[in-house]
């Protein structure tokens, strides 16, 4: 047992050192010197506020109750900031550019600046967060008991029978509300920095874990199993504690609402949303928070396991779980140790008090009170000096009702022993939120009607399912468990539509956020958004692709400078104001006032919104303002055109893209013309070269005839004949170019009928014989395939194999030239062979000899189509022609027909 | 490796996470083995956990050129929005 006097001073020399601590650090803020405050690793530390005295006694309690299911509690925040990049960031950012004050301000602010919905959510989270603040003075009250009391005497669970003054909880109380008062509501800032509360918080958090550790340690190294190891073989030699330690089939859906409940805490409870989002200084902050955080949460769970099997194994059985913390140090006579752990709980109770109570602050006053008074009174409010004054005064007044409010449930709830379920309920109530935060910042058509439709419908689920059994326990309502409302055994609060057998947790969860994301989505798309909604929509969703300053592009809105000062001095106050009517007035380059344009009045808007939300601002700017809306018209205008502009400019690049192709593809086919149009020129000249050779011997004998008169006749004869064969001779080349254009453009007679391809290439060698005879060649015909046949024209064919055969005599050089023909089946098709061992053909020219115009030898005869038509007609026959050859080494040449059956 | 794709795996980091501890996976630890006299399924709980708050500490610390810092309360008018 320890003195409870010595406990009181510890508890209230710590809460000084707390107040000096918040008041040297708000003077450091005040000269600037706040860079240290502004560091990742505070504001790491200001984030674990999220473990609360429920955390830090209710973990080991819950870890004896129900084994591992406490550390989804820590895992799930844990993975929100694994993938800060994705959600986290875009909050921040969102909240940066908008000078968000909370998280009722950032869902009013998305869903068109809504009064409405800022008032909703902020009752929704005082409804959600008085309870658990009641429980962190139980924590304290309890925690107080349990180490003052005499041990062996059973600890009472309702402790709470002094009068208020000398109960724990009261003073606590009292006193995070003088904390708050003197450095919670110090400035209406633009951004919402409170760096005495934040600096507090880090050294609290400090603290816990410290203390955590310490006990933690503590019972690693100096409690023994039974069997005499270190204190977590004591779960393997009890078959009730392994069993707890493991995890039941049954256990899964419990585990994964859990995970998501205190995954989506992390960013709707709304002093986590204050820390993270609102008070953060720099965006670099989260990144080194990605991985900080959850290690403090890891480290702050390392030793819950081993406490809990302490506390089971060495204290007697009956004993409360959630003090293990305390009791197992006290029982084995360590006062200190357990001193310093209910310091470590004061410090997670008071943290969570503070930034709750404050965070809470923020939004009744700007959420719920501003715009009363906006309505009531606003006449006198208008000429009111100093607005600054007035809502600080609110604010404090907010701060101590939340307080008092928060005594009061824990004044006169029973409640239940198991600190934990509380806890839960509170995440399932702020876990309503975040579909509508989701949605809000990456889908554009969610409307403020959806939103507020789905809040309320899923806060009315949790309240029915969550809440209504916990006022039945306390015996505020009666019957509604057992027989539903209004006796209608479907609504039952804990089988809500038949779903009987369900963890009560599990069940809420369930359908609360059925109803909260259904009606939200449906609604949203029945209704039709008002511009300023579509507008902020836009502005939330696209925040990292909107480039340029909305606001500044804002028209239509006229106002007299003057009236515009007054407005932000009420608000702003005197100092903030002349220094943003200043910047304006050196950026507008005139002397005195600037003049009131759309961008000052924005400015102003947004600046007040700081101090007192985004509705509210928007209203009383609107009050001295005229003709809003068109600016918001062609703001949203603005907005289209710009993402319009990024999808034609898009569109314009493929075009581009496409063309850069296209121009490609032309500029190949160009040069290939232009290659072809060179190469008919070529031709031409060809042609009319040869045609020229005939005819001059033609004209110049024609005209020896006609002159000459006294000719011999053997002479006379003589020139005629060479007449009629050059005369052949044109024809037989204006034949071939007949033939050869015929050819190229699928024109001429064309049969195809059955053929044996060996009989046509004997029937060319024999017609070749006298040039045979004449030349002195070896013909050696090597040919074995005569059963083969196919569909073709055999005269055409027999063209191929002459025009070969014949250049490959006729070109032959040697002293004894040698031609031979082979014949093979490949594939199904027929192959010949004609291999001479002529001059060859150099390899350049390879290619170049089967085109029309080309004479490779120019002493040659004709002009080189032979070739060509042969390639041609092949071609028509699906076959191909090709030849292989070394110069100096004789040429191959390959006639390849197919297999083709009769096709008519 | 770019930013694009450590952009995505941040973004992939909690899915990842959430199916290592969900139950299925979890099942698969469900055994009576003890390391160190710890039963397996909290050594992988914890070990799992360590080992994507280091996974993360290294991905993050590629991302840290693309942060916003936004440490003066009062910027220029004509800058003020772009935070």
């Amino acid at each position: 047992m320890l003195n409870s006097g010595l406990v009181l001073i510890t508890s209230a020399g710590y809460l000084a050192l707390l107040f000096l601590l918040a008041f040297f650090v708000n003077r450091l803020a005040v000269n600037n010197k706040s860079r240290m405050i502004n560091s990742p690793l505070i504001y790491t530390l200001s984030l674990t506020v999220y473990c609360t005295s429920w955390t830090f006694y209710g973990a080991v309690g819950s870890a004896a109750r129900n084994g591992l299911e406490f550390l989804t509690i820590y895992i799930g925040p844990s993975l929100v900031f694994f993938g800060w990049w994705f959600i986290l960031r875009k909050l921040v950012r969102i909240s940066k550019s908008h000078h968000i004050t909370s998280i009722a301000d950032f869902i009013s602010s998305r869903y068109g600046k809504s009064a409405y919905l800022a008032a909703l959510v902020t009752i929704m989270a005082v409804i959600g967060t008085t309870p658990y603040i009641a429980l962190q003075l139980k924590a304290v009250a309890t925690s107080f008991n349990v180490i003052t009391e005499v041990p062996g005497l059973p600890i009472a669970a309702s402790s709470i029978t002094h009068s208020f003054y000398s109960d724990t909880g009261f003073w606590v109380a009292a006193s995070m509300g003088i904390f708050l008062v003197l450095f919670g509501t110090r400035t209406v800032g633009v951004e919402e920095h409170h760096h005495g509360v934040v600096a507090a918080i880090a050294i609290e958090s400090l603290v816990k874990l410290f203390a955590f550790l310490a006990v933690g340690l503590f019972v690693m190294f100096s409690v023994r199993a039974p069997g005499g190891g270190n204190i977590l073989s004591a779960i393997a030699l009890d078959p009730a504690l392994s069993q707890r330690f493991s995890f039941p089939d049954q256990f899964g859906p419990r585990w994964l609402t859990m995970l998501i409940l205190s995954a989506s805490a992390i960013i709707c409870l709304p002093r986590q949303f204050q820390i993270t989002v609102v008070e953060i200084a720099n965006e670099r902050n989260l990144q080194k928070a990605s991985w900080l955080f959850p290690l403090y949460l890891l480290l702050i769970s390392l030793f819950v396991i081993p406490i809990a099997v302490a506390g089971l194994t060495i204290l007697p059985a009956g004993s409360n779980p959630d003090q293990f913390l305390l009791t197992v140090p006290l029982a084995l006579g360590y006062e200190e140790l357990s001193l310093l752990a209910f310091i470590g709980g004061f410090s997670s109770a008071t943290s969570m008090m503070m930034v709750a109570s404050m965070a809470l602050s923020i939004m009744i006053s700007n959420h719920l009170v501003m715009p009363l008074l906006l309505r009531l009174r606003h006449t006198e409010l208008e000429r009111g000096a100093d607005f600054t004054g007035i809502l600080l005064t609110i604010r404090r007044i907010s701060i101590v009702a939340i307080l008092i409010l928060g005594y009061m449930y824990y004044r006169f709830s029973t409640g239940s022993d198991a600190l934990a379920s509380i806890g839960l309920i509170a995440f399932a109530a702020s876990a309503q939120f975040l579909p509508v935060i989701i949605g809000g910042i990456f889908w554009k058509n969610g409307t403020e009607f959806g939103a507020f439709t789905g809040l309320s419908a899923g806060f009315i689920v949790w309240a029915f399912t969550l809440l209504v059994p916990v006022f039945e326990h306390a015996g505020l309502v009666n019957g509604l468990l057992e027989n539903g409302l209004y006796g209608i055994a479907f609504l039952r609060p804990e089988a809500l539509f038949g779903a009987t057998g369900w963890d009560p947790l599990v069940h809420s969860v369930f359908w609360s956020y059925c109803a909260n994301i259904g009606i939200y989505i449906f609604t949203s798309l029945i209704s039709k958004p008002g511009a300023l909604e579509r507008l902020q929509g836009s502005l939330f969703v696209d925040v990292f692709k909107i480039p340029f300053n909305p606001n500044v592009h804002l028209s239509g809105r006229s106002v007299r400078s003057g009236e515009l000062v007054a407005l932000s001095q009420r608000i702003l106050g005197t100092g903030p104001t002349q220094k943003l009517f200043h910047e304006y007035s050196e950026k507008q380059g005139v002397s005195g006032l600037p003049e009131p344009d759309a961008s000052l009045v924005a400015a102003v808007e947004r600046q007040m919104a700081g101090s007192i939300g985004a509705a509210s601002a928007r209203i009383m700017v609107s009050r001295v303002v005229e003709g809003e809306d068109i600016g918001i018209d062609e703001m949203i205008e603005i907005l289209d055109e710009t993402q319009q502009l990024i999808a034609y400019s898009h569109q314009l690049e493929q075009k581009s893209q496409q063309l850069e192709e296209t121009t490609a593809r032309l500029r190949a086919a160009n040069d290939q013309l232009k290659r072809m149009d060179r190469h008919k020129d070529d031709f031409l000249s060809h042609v009319s070269h040869e045609l020229r050779t005939p005819m001059t011997s033609i004209r110049s004998f024609s005209e020896i005839l006609l002159d000459t008169d006294n000719l011999d006749g053997q002479k006379h004869e003589q020139f005629l004949k060479i007449i009629v064969s050059e005369s052949q001779r044109l024809t037989r080349l204006l034949d071939e170019i007949l033939d050869i254009n015929l050819l190229e453009n699928d024109y001429g007679p064309w049969e195809a009928k059955s053929i044996q391809p060996s009989t046509i290439l004997r029937e060319a060698i024999a017609s070749l014989d006298g040039l045979v005879q004449q030349k002195n060649v070896m013909l050696s015909d090597r040919s074995t395939v005569n059963d083969w046949s196919t569909h073709a024209d055999p005269d055409r064919l027999k063209q191929v194999y002459i025009n070969i055969l014949s250049n490959a005599i006729k070109f032959s050089d040697q002293k004894q030239p040698r031609v031979s023909i082979d014949t093979k089946v490949t594939d199904g098709s027929f192959s010949t062979i004609i291999s001479d061992n002529g001059p060859g053909i150099a390899p350049d020219d390879q290619s170049a000899i089967f085109a029309k115009y080309q004479r490779i030898q120019p002493s040659a005869q004709g002009i080189g189509l032979g070739l060509a038509i042969s390639k041609q007609i092949i071609t028509r026959m699906k076959g191909s022609i090709d030849v292989s050859s070394k110069q100096g080494q004789g040429a191959v040449f390959t006639v390849t027909i197919p297999n083709i059956q009769a096709t008519k | 490796m770019d930013k694009g794709r450590i952009k995505d795996l941040t973004t992939l980091m909690p899915w990842v996470g959430l199916f290592l501890f969900t139950p299925p996976v979890l099942f698969l630890f469900r055994q009576d083995t003890t390391i160190f006299g710890v039963p397996v399924l909290p050594v992988y709980l914890f070990v799992t956990w360590f080992a994507l708050i280091l996974t993360s500490r290294k991905l993050s610390e590629y991302l840290v050129d693309d942060t916003v810092p936004f440490d003066t309360p009062h910027m220029p008018p004509n800058s003020s929005d772009e935070a």
